[in-house]
């Protein structure tokens, strides 16, 4: 051959690569071999093995073959379990919450929120416009916020993987309509990477936040109160029926003869709830609250899911005649009551102790109470400041529970909840590659975790801080984190 | 000629004396055919009263109406003592949100020169109407800050506070430092948490403020000691008036009257006083019940309202009502109190609810007269019918307790009130329209 | 022969051991005997009973005996009277009694609120109450609906509702609604009105708009009546509330201290064509009792609470008198979880202020209040045929060392006090303050 030709050849090989890139089969594959493999939906394997590629599982059992050019993990006396799910956290949501479409400060003269600055020579107080009270804009209310658009992880994904967390949902923070939510796998990379379901579900609550209970006296917006923020939130949904009843009549004359029908992203995002397509999450913390919640899913046929704390073994009963799953906290501690300083010479008292022991008690045998009623759930960590608390109170509750079905509201019954069981939850060829591997069951304590694998690639994580007392303190030096990234 | 210069200069002096003659000639007064209920000693099922220059000079069964005596028949009536309401801001406030009307707390924590006795207002619309339901006498002051105030014991009646004071600084009005006050108002460490290291800060703080006040108080026995000493030496002493209105207190056992409802409050507070041996009384006592023996034990008594409502779900339902009969089979001193300005004629039926709920009636009335009246050191003037006691008095249309009950007359200082208000003008003016 | 005596002495043995066996079955009744019935309405019966059959009121009267299988409760000695009826409350509510933000706030609604387990409840029923009328706060002209609750202590929300009771809702004038704005925040203006006049004008504003409101949904009927394809209206759930003011479906119940603010509100009930029900407070109403009468509105207010703030310092505790005197419904009610307690002790100072008779100030607890609220239909007497909703009282109500003994709601029992003191045997007091906590909520505390 010439070396004309063998040149071109060098100079072609590049871009024949560039142009043809190699094909699929050539990224990492992973194989962990000799382990105990809990599949969750299957029977356990004592001794088996798992292929994963391209962040799937592609093999699962006790006599597969090991792919050439895979990273083989040997682990004789390890176990493989599914990578929990954590059904409802802000994790990556963004903070602070942008204003929903909708919501409008009462600033004098009619100035929308940001619209700080200049003032004119004569600005009108209009606080006396007869629409500030017969047309109220509600603050609260931004149903088409969408947290996948504007996810903002943080760090404390390293932590939520050191405890064996692979998959949140990530619900918006606050207000009544709050935003639709993403299911999210807690990998490396670019935010939008993260997201593996979007939208999930609309998320509300019965307040619009930040006041608490109580008043909606003057200073605040509105609405301040509970009462408010349920009207509000009838309100939002009526208008959304309007909007699309318009809408329709558009349609149907082809815009021939009828007032325009008016955009509004609000009852735009409400459409799919109204219709029974996206569920409703409602954040409630009190058992009386979760009725309160059901009523208003039952007034709009809402198809509705309770986030909830310990109370709900209370109304298990409306909860099982609803047909409504729950996800449940594993922040046992009870909420803090009605607000000190009432009362005037009681003072600020503390919680009476018997009391509070009652009540953890009580919300550490809630999820068993709601699974014996038939009531299907998922955990989350709604509530906790130290995460490495759902590990301790899931041991708790599954004291009651048991360690399976404790595990499986961790892993498949949470991925069914969120509608992703096709892709997690269990160890099954075709799965998403969401696995942690582990010296122990997950809930046994003293068990430790060696790998964490998330869409099929191995993560860093950051082992949690051992239990402390309630004095604070520097947590211990961590073995494990050796290059944690920020 | 000098037999008509005589009898003008008879004249003349029989003029002069006239005055003399006609205050000494404010007629007696007699109540008869009453049924006495004295408080201090067995009731008189049927008796007579008798009034002379303000006092109480005969009580009983067989008393002889002195000639000249304006006579009330009290048939089928019963005469108690005049009610009293050791703790109230009566004549210091006319409308709370009024504020200029306003003179129930002063600025600075320490006030002992605060005096109620000349700032009590006379004229008061709240005055006339407590009066008519027959509470006759009260103690009235400011509080805030640690020390409030010196409180005035007034009768309900005068032209002027000082016809009104029955005793000048007969309490000192005081709050204790504790950690459950702390945070409650948005001060101090960890407002609104609670939890073992929010509760601790708190504590720590309330602690503080408590040793200042224990470090006040042995200022003012040294300040005591030494004029005492002074005093004795024939020495010349630098009077301080700050310290001059704590002498009572700290050396002469005059009552020192602080708010305290929670069992905490209370065990914190009886420690308190007895460490700092001072004569305390405490008001609110919502828990009381809860600490009744160790208010026996200590022979600290209690101030307390029946309509306190129960701190916890858990306490029983009538925590407040049975209240008072706790503290009385506890051997207790309890008496009622409003601790209020216009709501002050509801007294009797504090009384009534407790009697409703484990009280005699010669308890529950005992505690709205001669009760109070010792507590606060007046019970050698007022608080029951004996003879050399002020005449307060009321004379009732059936048993005081009773809300249906009608008050026929009231008699304050040996002198008859006249049955009229703000509220039976108004209800006169407008029932015709 | 001997088959024909067998079967006799068979028979003649079932004969006998038949009826107590039958006996045994308890039945739904409830017989309370011997006691001193407060009828309210028909007189005061000496040593007489009531029997109750599924709830409601089968007889009254003396010399009654028990039917077989009733309940028997023997009240020898004490005293019976309706259920007590509160007529104005802040009990129970959940996250708050005011929804303050706005000045108009008619489409929120008490009932999304009701917290059942709320211990207020229990105590009230310790006090004599079987009906409570919950409301919303002061902190506004127009507040939210209403709620009337029978307090079946222990059940849910719904069946505490009162069936049938239609639907209400609060106004609120003078200083607790010109006060909400007292302290706005950074760069917000009061929240208006804060005048009378300006009260005035929400209202008449409001009710401008719902006639607006309604012409708009009228019209839209009528073009589809007509077989049009009109746009529909948008729905405002706040001038819905008020649309329905307008045609007399929702009473309105005023919280008014002053009387120029009073005939303001009955002026402008007037000139929209709707009435006020009842004055919530409405302390001096005693000033402008002709007018009241002739517009038709009942008064409900305190029995001697006064001076506490301005627009209360001409009240008087003759107000009650001078009103039923002129003959306007008066209720004495609480406004408070602790005064709600002794509302028996309160209704007694219509007698002392004003002479008003035993059966009058009896009614300001039980038939005035029912009436003003449509209920008394069922409750607020002792007759046939209304509901067994009963207190028991250990002496009369009036006097000083009467204490509730039994409240039945509906012929059952949710408070007994002997149970109650039992109970407390095996149950800790408190060590500190429990989460529960329940605050004393009046239409002053105007943040709460």
């Amino acid at each position: 051959m010439s070396r004309k030709r063998w040149g071109a050849l060098v100079l072609l090989a590049p871009l024949c690569l560039a142009l043809f890139p190699a094909d699929a089969a050539a990224g990492p594959a992973y194989a962990i071999i000799n382990a105990r493999i809990v599949p969750v939906s299957g029977a356990v394997i004592e001794k088996g093995s798992v292929v994963m590629r391209d962040g799937v599982i592609v093999a699962v059992g006790a006599n597969i073959s090991i792919p050439a050019d895979a990273v083989v993990i040997d682990g004789t006396g390890l176990h493989i379990y599914p990578g929990l799910i954590d059904a409802n956290t802000n994790f990556g949501a963004p903070r602070p919450q942008p204003a929903g479409g909708g919501q409008q400060q009462a600033g004098p003269g009619g100035q929308a929120a940001g619209a700080a600055g200049a003032r004119g020579v004569f600005d009108p107080d209009t606080s006396n416009d007869p629409d500030r009270f017969l047309a109220p804009v509600a603050r609260g209310i931004s149903p088409e916020f969408i947290v996948a658009r504007d996810l903002e992880p943080g760090a404390e994904r390293l932590t939520m993987l050191g405890v064996g967390v692979t998959t949140v949902l990530s619900v918006p923070r606050a207000g009544i309509l709050r935003g639709q939510s993403a299911v999210l796998n807690l990998c490396e990379g670019e935010p939008s990477d993260m997201v593996v379901a979007t939208p999930f579900a609309l998320h509300a609550s019965l307040t619009a936040g930040g006041g608490g209970g109580g008043g909606g006296g003057g200073g605040g917006g509105y609405p301040g109160a509970q009462i408010g923020a349920i009207a509000a939130f009838r309100q939002a949904l009526l208008d959304a029926q309007w909007y699309a009843a318009r809408k329709a009549q558009w349609d149907r004359r082809g815009g021939k003869g009828v007032p325009r029908a008016p955009y509004s992203p609000a009852s735009e995002a409400l459409q799919d709830a109204l219709a029974g397509r996206e569920p409703v999450v409602f954040s409630v913390t009190r058992s009386n609250d979760i009725l309160k919640a059901l009523r208003l899913a039952q007034e709009f046929k809402l198809r509705a899911i309770i986030e909830t704390g310990g109370e709900a073994w209370k109304v298990a009963a409306d909860l099982k005649k609803a047909g409504v799953p729950v996800i449940v906290s594993l922040n046992f501690r009870p909420a803090a009551g009605g607000g000190g300083g009432f009362g005037g010479g009681f003072g600020q008292q503390e919680p009476d102790p018997d009391e509070q022991r009652a009540r953890e008690q009580e919300a550490a045998r809630n999820a068993n109470e709601l699974v014996k009623a038939g009531i299907p759930i998922a955990f989350s960590s709604t509530g906790l400041t130290n995460y490495a608390e759902v590990i301790t109170n899931a041991r708790r509750a599954a004291e009651h529970l048991g360690k399976d079905k404790t595990l499986e509201a961790l892993t498949i019954r949470a991925a069914e909840i969120l509608g992703v069981a096709a892709n997690l939850g269990s160890i099954e060829t075709g799965k998403l590659a969401n696995l942690i591997v582990t010296t122990g069951h997950p809930l046994d304590q003293g068990t430790q975790l060696r790998y964490v694998f998330v869409d099929g690639k191995q993560m860093r994580f950051r082992a949690p801080e051992p239990p402390r007392g309630p004095a604070g303190g520097r947590p211990p030096a961590d073995a494990q984190d050796k290059e944690v990234r920020q | 000629m000098r037999r008509t210069n005589l009898i003008s200069i008879a004249v003349l002096v029989a003029v002069a004396f006239l005055p003399l003659v006609a205050a000494a000639a404010d007629p007696p007064l007699a109540i008869t055919n009453a049924r006495i209920v004295t408080v201090s000693g067995a009731e008189i099922p049927r008796g007579t009263i008798v009034v002379r220059d303000g006092k109480i000079t005969a009580v009983g069964a067989n008393v002889s109406v002195p000639s000249g005596a304006k006579v009330i028949d009290a048939t089928g009536m019963t005469v108690y003592p005049g009610m009293i309401d050791a703790y109230t801001t009566l004549g210091l406030v006319e409308v709370p949100t009024i504020a200029g009307s306003v003179d129930t707390s002063e600025g600075g924590t320490y006030n002992p020169t605060a005096d109620a006795a000349d700032s009590v207002y006379p004229h008061s619309e709240l005055i006339p109407i407590t009066r008519v339901v027959g509470v006759t006498t009260v103690l009235t002051g400011t509080r805030g800050g640690f020390i409030g105030g010196q409180a005035a014991a007034v009768n309900l009646a005068g032209w002027t506070s000082q016809e009104m004071v029955l005793q000048r600084g007969a309490a000192l009005l005081v709050n204790l430092p504790h950690w459950s006050r702390v945070g409650a108002q948005q001060l101090g460490p960890r407002p609104g948490q609670t939890g073992p290291p929010a509760r601790q800060e708190r504590e720590r703080y309330a602690q503080q403020q408590l040793n200042e006040l224990k470090d006040y108080i042995a200022r003012a026995r040294a300040y005591t000691a030494m004029k005492d000493a002074a005093a004795k030496a024939g020495q010349k002493f630098a009077v301080e008036r700050e310290w001059e209105a704590m002498i009572p207190f700290v050396r002469d056992s005059r009552p020192w009257i602080a708010p305290a409802d929670t069992a905490d409050q209370i065990k914190d507070a009886i420690v308190f006083g007895k460490d700092q041996k001072i004569n305390l009384v405490l008001t609110g006592g919502a828990e009381a019940w809860k600490v009744a023996k160790e208010l026996a034990d200590s022979k600290v008594p209690v101030l307390i309202d029946s309509t306190d409502m129960p701190r916890s779900d858990r306490d029983p339902y009538d925590s407040g009502y049975a209240n008072a009969a706790a503290l009385a089979k506890a051997g207790a001193k309890f008496a009622f109190s409003t601790g209020s300005s216009s709501d002050v004629r509801s007294l009797p039926f504090l009384a009534a609810l407790a009697e409703a709920y484990g009280l005699t009636s010669e308890q529950a009335v005992r505690a709205i007269t001669l009760s109070p009246a010792e507590i606060l050191g007046i019970n050698d003037r007022v608080g029951s019918i004996e003879v050399g006691k002020v005449a307060n008095l009321v004379v009732a249309g059936g048993d005081i307790l009773d809300v249906r009950t009608p008050i026929k007359q009231v008699i304050i200082a040996g002198k008859t009130i006249e049955m009229r208000s703000k509220h039976t003008d108004l209800y006169d003016k407008f029932k015709v329209r | 022969m001997k088959l024909a005596r067998f079967l006799t002495l068979v028979t003649l043995a079932m004969l006998v051991a038949l009826p107590p066996l039958v006996a045994q079955q308890k039945s739904n009744d409830v017989f309370i005997q011997n006691a001193t019935i407060l009828t309210v309405t028909k007189g005061t019966i000496e040593g007489g009973s009531i029997l109750i059959r599924n709830g409601k009121i089968a007889e009254v009267g003396k010399g009654l005996k028990a039917p077989a299988g009733a309940t028997v409760i023997d009240a020898t000695g004490k005293f019976v009277m309706p259920g007590i009826i509160d007529q104005h409350s802040h009990a129970a509510i959940d996250g708050g009694i005011n929804e303050g933000s706005l000045s108009v706030t008619a489409q929120t609604r008490i009932v999304d609120g009701i917290d059942p387990g709320s211990i207020s409840i229990y105590r009230a029923l310790a006090g004599g109450v079987t009906t409570l009328h919950l409301l919303h706060g002061s902190a506004n002209t127009i507040g939210g609906e209403d709620a009337i609750l029978r307090l079946k202590w222990g059940r849910t929300r719904d069946e505490m509702l009162f069936p049938g009771a239609g639907r209400g809702i609060k106004f609120a004038l003078g200083e607790n609604v010109k006060r909400s704005s007292a302290t706005p925040q950074p760069g917000q203006t009061r929240r208006y009105p804060v005048t009378r006049l300006g009260v005035e004008n929400v209202l008449r504003e409001s009710f401008t708009r719902a006639r607006e409101y309604i012409a708009e949904w009228d019209a839209y009927d009528k073009a589809k009546a007509a077989g049009q394809d009109p746009p529909v209206p948008r729905r405002n759930l706040t001038l819905d509330t008020l649309a329905d003011i307008l045609r007399g479906k929702v009473r309105v119940h005023a919280h008014s201290y002053r009387s120029d603010e009073i005939l303001m509100l009955l002026r402008v009930a007037d000139d929209f064509g709707f009435r006020v029900r009842s004055l919530e407070h409405a302390l001096e109403a005693y000033k402008v009792a002709p007018e009241i009468l002739k517009h038709g509105a009942g008064v409900s207010t305190f029995a001697d609470s006064w001076a506490y703030k301005w627009e209360a310092y001409d009240a008087i505790p003759y107000n009650a008198a001078i009103c039923l005197r002129k003959g306007i419904p008066v209720a004495i009610n609480s406004d408070s979880n602790e005064r709600v307690r002794r509302l028996y002790q309160e209704a007694a100072k219509v007698i002392k202020y004003g002479g008003i008779s035993e059966a009058e100030a009896l009614k300001t607890i039980t038939l005035y209040p029912a009436m003003m609220l449509d209920i008394e239909k069922r409750v607020g007497s002792i007759e046939v045929g209304k509901d067994a909703d009963l207190a028991i009282f250990s002496g009369h109500p009036f006097a000083p060392a009467s204490h509730v003994v039994l409240t039945l709601v509906e012929g059952e029992i949710f408070f007994d006090r002997a149970k109650d003191l039992e109970q407390r045997k095996t149950q800790k007091a408190s060590v500190s303050g429990s989460p529960g906590h329940v605050p004393v909520y009046s239409c002053d505390e105007i943040d709460h």
